[in-house]
């Protein structure tokens, strides 16, 4: 299949621009980065530069890929990373437009790739536990409630890769914090900093730039690992106890 | 108060007074709504509820005193969180595809100026009643006392003249407005105040959209039946069934 493709073309510090290309005799069987691959291989062999985008495992697990393909975060597969997001959902002769996350919070690096440390400073102001270390306790040695199992564990399957922020109208992060937030915050492990760890991550969630939450869900509708809005809830009802408290 | 400078101080802090303030607000209209329905059972039943409304001064300004409290807190949040919103994303995308929002949840800034509008308009319409000629001293006698005639009043505003019609197109218009207010602010004010529970997640919204549209309906009622002729017809026959219905106790018991 022939593909026409709006890409977005940007290195740091200056104003970007949508370039277009042509991908030709693409396989059916490519993942969207693969076809890329090839783009890139043709662009180098004309002595342009190649397009930048962020990529790791291809494997939809480890959160480094993503963009918008089309106006939606990821792409128009749901629950799937753009990695695994293959040629077959796309049509012979599409034209489709590339463009990086946009965020304040997410400046541009180059073309499609955002830097996203802002993540880890969330992550560091509070997403750990502080528990001794050692051996690896028995698996039956805390007992958990199995709804608050599957709830943390649905949260912590939340990859960081920022189409929340990206499809959020706001730029915000709230999924993302809230997740991080929920997953410690719903296990014993996690009830001792559990407030201080809302009222923490909240506060650098908000310092690196990020918007508020209307509650449009767009978030929840991109996000590969079909994270849900209900963490919002619960995080705006843990910072209000966390803030009532003083912490 | 200094959990609530810091609670505040967070856009999510922000959300909840925006939460809070807009169910207020939201009660408010559904009361008022209620009152308003009273229009279709004649000037007895509409002025005699008026008249009481204005006769109990702790609740008319109490109502009025949280409301011109919870307004300017409203409007003041949401105009600080459009600001941290339009900076959090300052370059639109070349294209972007709405996946989850509504028209309703990406139009609450201006359905809400909007509805600012027609809140000015409105007061200054039939509280202050500067905006018609006519509406200033209008008298009802209510078994000997004299009231304010508030059931001629609505039959005024939406009279069938060209000031009746322009006054329902603006009062229907305003309440499609609302409706969509509504529709978002209800379930978001849910989500923003925590309140959620995997069993009636899905009952919040539809809970939110009767609401919407309950309130729609509830209030175009009285213009768009004024003007058609159907709420004085209605008030006659309502009048004169009561009147004989009294007449006929009156002859079982004499």
């Amino acid at each position: 299949m022939n593909l026409t493709l709006k890409v977005w073309r940007q290195s740091t510090d200056s104003d970007g621009r949508f370039e277009t290309y042509t991908a030709e005799n693409v396989s059916a069987e490519a993942s969207f980065l693969e076809m890329l691959d090839v783009v890139n291989d043709k662009l180098e062999g004309q002595g342009e530069e190649p397009i930048v985008f962020d990529h790791d495992c291809r494997e939809g697990i480890c959160g480094s890929c993503g963009f918008l393909v089309d106006g939606v975060a990821h792409g128009p597969e749901t629950g799937t990373t753009i990695c695994q997001t293959h040629m077959r959902k796309f049509n012979d002769g599409d034209s489709l437009t590339i463009e990086p996350w946009r965020a304040s919070a997410f400046p541009v690096i180059k073309d499609l790739m955002v830097d996203r440390t802002a993540f880890d400073r969330i992550i560091e102001s509070g997403g750990y536990v502080s528990v001794r270390t050692g051996a690896a306790p028995d698996a039956h040695t805390m007992p958990v409630n199995k709804h608050d199992a599957d709830d943390a564990f649905n949260a912590a399957t939340c990859i960081g890769c920022g189409a929340c922020v990206a499809a959020c109208p706001n730029a915000a992060a709230m999924l993302f914090t809230s997740a991080k937030v929920s997953h410690l915050g719903m296990l014993p492990q996690g009830q001792v900093e559990r407030y201080e760890r809302v009222s923490n991550m909240v506060d650098t969630m908000e310092e690196a730039g990020f918007g508020a939450c209307s509650n449009h869900g767009e978030c929840e509708a991109v996000c590969p690992k079909g994270v849900s809005l209900n963490y919002i809830a619960r995080m705006n009802r843990d910072l209000a106890v966390a803030k009532l408290k003083g912490v | 108060m200094s959990w609530f400078k810091n609670l505040y101080a967070s856009s999510i802090g922000k959300k909840l007074v925006m939460a809070i303030t807009g169910l207020i607000i939201f009660g408010f209209a559904v009361g008022h709504m209620s009152g308003n329905l009273l229009i279709f059972l004649g000037p007895d039943v509409f002025n005699g509820y008026a008249a009481a409304l204005q006769g109990n001064p702790p609740l008319l300004w109490g109502t009025r005193l949280v409301l011109l409290a919870s307004f300017p807190l409203h409007i003041f949040s949401a105009i600080q969180l459009k600001r941290l919103n339009a900076a959090a994303r300052p370059s639109d995308y070349g294209e972007w595809k709405p996946q989850a929002s509504t028209r309703s949840s990406r139009t609450m800034i201006w359905g809400g100026m909007v509805l600012l509008g027609f809140i000015v308009y409105h007061l200054l319409h039939f509280t202050l009643r500067v905006t018609q000629p006519g509406l200033e001293d209008l008298t009802y006698n209510l078994d000997g006392a004299m009231v304010h005639d508030a059931h001629r009043m609505v039959l005024m505003g939406f009279a069938p003249t060209a000031m009746g019609i322009f006054h329902v197109v603006l009062y229907v218009s305003a309440m499609v407005a609302l409706c969509l207010h509504i529709y978002h602010g209800v379930w978001s004010a849910m989500q923003s105040l925590g309140l959620n529970h995997p069993k009636y997640n899905v009952l919040r919204k539809q809970v939110a959209a009767a609401f919407a549209f309950v309130l729609l309906i509830g209030f175009s009622a009285g213009p768009l039946l004024t003007i058609a002729g159907v709420t004085k017809a209605a008030g006659e026959a309502f009048t004169k069934q009561s009147t004989q219905q009294v007449d006929s106790d009156a002859t079982v018991r004499r």
